[in-house]
């Protein structure tokens, strides 16, 4: 979508690939930025996220299993001895539950981290630098937007083989796109406002209007879009071991456990209940916390808080 | 010790056939009767004399595991193409409810000689656009599968023969290089089918179209949805097929399809995966056939690689699991472990004295890993995610060998990557799994033969298996085989040059108005064609 | 505007040309070989030579590629190597079943989304906003599979309303067809509905803030006349241009609920030529979905314009 900026477009909703365009009238002081943390629908989910994440780098610690040790007893109901049963293999839900958050936070976090540093970059130069370049990486963007991702993943996962690591880039590199687009709209908009135009006139160099102007301004549609992004990274790697495309066994993760709890839903429905509430709870926090942000740190709804 | 006749149409006996006199049917063959059906079959021969007259009419809907690729005929696409193929073409031989040859195309057949086998076709055959079906016709098929240019899948099997000619009397003669006993079976295998020539050479397409002698006339086919017969009028059995039509309905995935069986969408399903078999069992409404015998898993290794190709790491292995635990952790109990020879009982060659050889000493694995100098090993495995059939025996062959002390790192490959990484050696272990080609330990060949094609893969080779296996393969002696294939495993298990896992079942569901139905042990769904609806 | 729209199919041109280059390429780097799985397990390494040689698939790169994209320019796509069937012929059917799904999906999620969404909008804040906001989160939390899965579990088996799996086509019979329909356009436009209820609502409350909303409401109109009249018009914006990208990615991307209800799709034909490599297949409909998808982003564009002309398209 090539419209500029100029539009009174309403923010667009990230999750799908929009660019994310707000007008800005004016820059946000360094400090406002901070008190988005205090702000009840960013602290809220961001706390619970947090927890989660800690339970499951302490998985070690807290799991009362190994969740690749066969304890005997498959297919067992919640039960003392196992909370939240047992699997097909006789392996402790609960463990691995915790275990697999570890793979599918880490996988997620991985993903979207090399998609936004990725992004960022191309964005910025896109943007800033307009011309050859902006048309090349934008042109470049929109192939890889319109391959089916299916294909990108098959063949990806076929070449350069299923572990943990090329997931990451592969679900990376699929997401690329979409932080380029934002990072390109919003660096777009904002060179063209009169401060930076201002700014060139001037003599600042490329480096410090990018640092101080653009770059913090970019920010706020980044933040959101890695929040929804990070649900998206979720929703994909279980989808992607659906189609047997996934992690490894016996390694867990919320993706495979929910796949793999299919075939028993009828007679075990507890194999699938407990996974999908855990995606479905963390990404409802990451979906809460992408729109707490990004209300947050829209200066023009600011007045209606 | 069985005795082996040499009259010119007499089949190979097992040693199951010394039960019971003898009992001419249909078209001067000497059928000689079972004294009971096999017991790993779950098909109560009894029922079918409960079910009474068969009714004619109906369309059987069936819900079809795999959407079939294409329709060569001399192409193997898989097991559920196979019900479908089978339907429209018709083979040489087949099998009866009793697993044993008999003749399909073919009136009579047999051995004239150590070296020329014989099939008379049978007359009156026609195919369904109304032309006859000659002798010609025959042998421009197993011509056909032998032309290097079809790349047909049963090419390898006709290497030794030296001529395929008429003889007198509507037969055919096939002449070898040196005897080979299992060669019946091939003509009854899926992939065999006898086309017509005249079909064939009028620029037909056979991958998008069939037409055969079959129960069924093939009418249309929309990838992905349908693929629909109708009766064939004309069929050479008298009376069959009952129903007026089968409309194949393709449904991959697992449990989809058996939710369009218990909600009455679809009346027949095939392969029911192993999570929902005690459901379909435990239900009045449904039946299920099947049998736990040819469909089995083996790990197999890159001799030439280091670690493994030490034969005790192998025996480390080999020994590391508990087979009956793994059938439970892979399909809840629903298969059969195997702790011997591969050949499973009441075939020729089945190994009695080995079975028990392999039951999950984890002790005497660990000290074979320290005579090797490997403990603990570890080791990178390849499988499949594609097929669950393959993959759970794998993880659970991973969950055993743990503790004795192998600590196997899985990694699960598309099928067709998985395939190409076997042929390539990338990988010192797999895991793999399959089923019979056909009832005869012959098809243990392609395995433990140096040129065979998994033991291509293997990347083994050993003279004296080699030797023993083309005895086997090039005699005619019944007694002789059985001995000779009975070495040949205990060779393996000691050489061990890949090792099996455990068996799996493997059949079919359907309603439990739908009659007629017999699931056989060379999975050659022949008695689609005998089914009728009881409604 | 012409000008725009030829700058566009230029553009589409080449973008194509590479689209081409990189899934034809990207075929041919994967292990993986058809021929082997169209011969079955047991073909010898000989048989797999001559098939691959039969299949044209052992000549030089630039000779298959020239070979088949020169077919392409002539909208020749050739014939699938695995099924033998023309693949144009192929895509035409499925893409028929794919759209057909993906606009009872998009209809039933914008029956659904835009009421819900304006309501959560003009109630912000307030209880039924959070319940609507929650609902809306609760589909885009669940994976497709999930939600289709459960669906098919009460609907299908348990309370036997509507039959899930056996594909009807519409001439043969349109009721139980369009009945069939109904299981995978709920999975699909769950997760849709709560795209766009979330999508409405914010773009709703950004226009109910704005001075002519404000003016309107000051003039006495009622409520309902403001929203009609004036805010819904701009709140469309973001949702067609949503819709419209939805639907090229679902044109690929519907893989899981296609292969739940069965649905003969693009994306089914698309994974299944994926994983049996039958490379004029995938190129075949990749290129397809390429080329719509942009079209579709030229169209989408043009409707942005066409109802608000203050959007400048540059």
């Amino acid at each position: 979508m090539d419209t500029t900026a100029n539009a009174t477009g309403p923010v667009t909703d990230p999750t799908t690939a929009e660019t994310g365009l707000a007008t800005r009238k004016a820059a946000p002081g360094r400090a406002g930025r901070w008190n988005v943390l205090k702000n009840g629908r960013v602290a809220f989910p961001l706390s619970v996220l947090i927890i989660l994440a800690l339970v499951t780098i302490a998985a070690p610690l807290v799991a009362p299993y190994s969740p690749t040790q066969l304890l005997g007893a498959p297919l067992q109901e919640p039960g003392r001895s196992h909370w939240l049963g047992t699997d097909d293999f006789g392996r402790d839900v609960l463990s691995r539950l915790i275990y697999a958050g570890r793979v599918s936070l880490g996988v997620a976090a991985g993903s979207v981290a090399l998609a936004t540093i990725a992004g960022v970059t191309l964005g910025l130069i896109a943007g800033f630098a307009r011309g050859m370049l902006d048309m090349i990486i934008m042109r470049a963007m929109d192939i890889l937007l319109s391959f089916p991702t299916i294909v990108l993943a098959i063949a990806m996962v076929a070449f350069l083989g299923p572990s943990i690591r090329n997931l990451i880039i592969i679900i990376g590199v699929i997401y690329t796109p979409r932080f380029v687009r934002i990072v390109y709209g919003s660096t777009l908009q904002v060179s063209e406002a009169e401060y930076v135009q201002a700014s060139r006139v001037i003599g600042s160099s490329d480096a410090r209007i990018l640092r101080t102007a653009i770059l913090p301004n970019v920010m706020a549609p980044i933040l959101v879009q890695v929040s929804l992004s990070l649900g998206l990274a979720i929703l994909v790697e279980s989808g992607l071991s659906f189609l047997g495309l996934g992690a490894q066994p016996p390694t867990p993760t919320w993706g495979n456990m929910i796949s793999n709890a299919r075939p028993f839903m009828e007679m075990f429905p507890h194999l699938l209940i407990s996974p999908s509430v855990v995606i479905g709870m963390t990404i409802l926090m990451l979906n809460t916390l992408g729109d707490g942000l990004r209300d947050a740190l829209d200066p023009r709804l600011k007045g209606s808080r | 010790m069985t005795t082996r006749t040499r009259s010119p149409f007499s089949r190979s006996m097992s040693r199951r056939s010394l039960v019971g006199g003898g009992a001419a049917t249909a078209a001067g063959s000497i059928l000689i009767p079972k004294a009971s059906a096999s017991p790993r079959i779950s098909f109560p021969r009894s029922q079918r004399e409960q079910d009474g007259e068969p009714k004619s009419g109906g369309t059987l809907i069936y819900g079809l595991s795999t959407d079939p690729s294409n329709f060569e005929p001399h192409f193997s696409t898989g097991a559920a193409s196979t019900s479908v193929k089978m339907m429209c073409y018709s083979t040489l031989l087949t099998y009866d409810a009793d697993n044993q040859l008999i003749g399909d195309l073919a009136e009579e057949f047999g051995w004239v000689d150590d070296t020329t086998y014989q099939v008379k076709v049978r007359q009156g055959v026609t195919f369904h656009d109304g032309s006859d079906l000659t002798v010609d016709d025959v042998i421009f098929s197993l011509n056909r599968i032998r032309d290097p240019e079809t790349a047909a899948t049963n090419a390898p099997f006709y290497q030794e023969v030296t001529e395929i000619a008429a003889g007198d009397d509507n037969t055919v003669n096939i002449t070898f290089n040196k005897p080979y006993a299992a060669f019946p079976h091939i003509l009854a295998n899926a992939n065999n089918y006898i086309v017509s020539q005249a079909w064939i050479e009028s620029g037909v397409d056979p991958m998008t179209e069939m037409m055969g002698t079959g129960p069924f006339i093939f009418v249309e086919r929309v990838p992905g949805v349908s693929i629909t017969l109708e009766k064939n009028p004309n069929y050479f059995i008298e009376g069959l097929p009952y129903l007026d039509g089968i409309t194949f309905q393709p449904m991959p995935d697992d449990t989809t399809r058996m939710t369009a069986l218990r909600s009455g969408t679809v009346d027949f399903v095939d392969y029911v995966p192993y999570t929902q078999m005690s459901i379909i069992e435990n239900d009045p409404n449904f039946q299920f056939m099947s049998d736990s015998v040819s469909g089995f898993g083996w790990i197999g290794f890159n001799h030439e690689m280091d670690i493994v190709s030490d034969q005790n790491v192998r025996l480390a292995i080999a020994h590391g699991m508990n087979r009956e635990t793994m059938v439970q952790t892979a399909f809840s109990g629903y298969g059969a472990p195997i702790t011997g020879g591969l050949v499973p009982e009441g075939m020729l060659g089945h190994a009695p004295d080995l079975e028990g050889t392999f039951t999950g000493d984890y002790e005497h694995a660990k000290s074979l890993l320290d005579t090797a100098g490997y403990n603990p090993l570890e080791l990178p495995m390849l499988s499949t995610s594609t097929y669950t059939v393959i993959s759970r025996p794998a993880e659970a062959a991973q969950a055993e060998l743990n503790q004795a002390n192998i600590n196997l790192d899985l990694e699960l490959q598309e099928w067709l990557t998985f395939r190409q990484s076997v042929a390539d050696g990338t990988h010192p272990i797999h895991a793999w799994g399959t089923a019979f080609n056909y009832p005869d330990p012959d098809f243990l060949y392609q395995y433990l033969h140096s040129s065979g094609t998994s033991a291509k893969w293997f990347r083994f080779a050993n003279d004296e298996l080699d030797a023993l296996m083309e005895e086997g393969r090039f005699s005619s002696d019944e007694s002789l085989r059985d001995e000779i294939y009975q070495e040949a495993q205990a060779l393996a298990a000691e050489i061990v040059p890949w090792v099996y896992t455990i068996r799996r079942t493997q059949g079919e569901a359907m309603a439990s108005y739908v009659k007629g139905y017999v699931h056989t042990e060379a999975w050659i769904p022949i008695f689609q064609r005998e089914i009728w609806l009881d409604k | 505007m012409g000008a725009f729209i030829t700058r566009r199919l230029l553009t589409l041109v080449v973008q194509m040309f590479f689209v081409a280059v990189l899934v034809f390429l990207m075929l041919r780097l994967v292990p993986g070989d058809p021929a082997r799985g169209i011969l079955g397990e047991s073909a010898t390494e000989e048989q797999v030579a001559e098939m691959r040689r039969q299949l044209g698939i052992d000549r030089p790169l630039i000779e298959q590629f020239v070979d088949w994209f020169g077919g392409v320019l002539t909208f020749d796509l050739g014939d699938s190597i695995i099924s033998g069937r023309s693949v144009a012929g192929d895509v035409a059917d499925r893409i028929t079943n794919s759209l057909e799904l993906i606009v009872v999906a998009v209809a039933l999620s914008l029956i659904i989304a835009i009421p819900l969404g304006t309501l959560a909008a003009m109630r912000a804040n307030r209880p039924t906003d959070l319940a609507l906001s929650s609902f809306a989160m609760l589909g885009l939390s669940l994976p497709s599979f999930v939600t289709g899965t459960v669906l098919v579990l009460v609907f299908g088996l348990k309370l036997r309303w509507i039959p899930q799996s056996s594909f009807v086509a519409w001439s043969a019979d349109p009721i139980a067809h369009m009945k069939l329909l109904i299981l995978p356009g709920l999975t699909l436009g769950f997760a849709n509905a709560a795209v766009i209820l979330r999508m409405t609502r914010s773009s709703m409350l950004e226009v109910l803030r704005q001075d002519y909303v404000r003016t309107a409401r000051a003039k006495g109109l009622s409520e309902k006349r403001v929203i009609a009249a004036h805010t819904l018009r701009n709140a469309i914006n973001p949702v067609i241009s949503i819709v419209g990208l939805e639907i090229a990615t679902l044109l690929g991307g519907m893989v899981i609920v296609e292969q739940i209800f069965n649905w003969p799709g693009l994306s089914s034909l698309l994974m299944s030529g994926v994983l049996s490599r039958d490379y004029p297949v995938v190129q075949g409909v990749v290129l397809v979905i390429a080329v719509l998808t942009i079209v579709i982003n030229v169209v989408v564009d043009i409707l942005y314009a066409v109802l608000d002309p203050r959007i400048r398209l540059s």
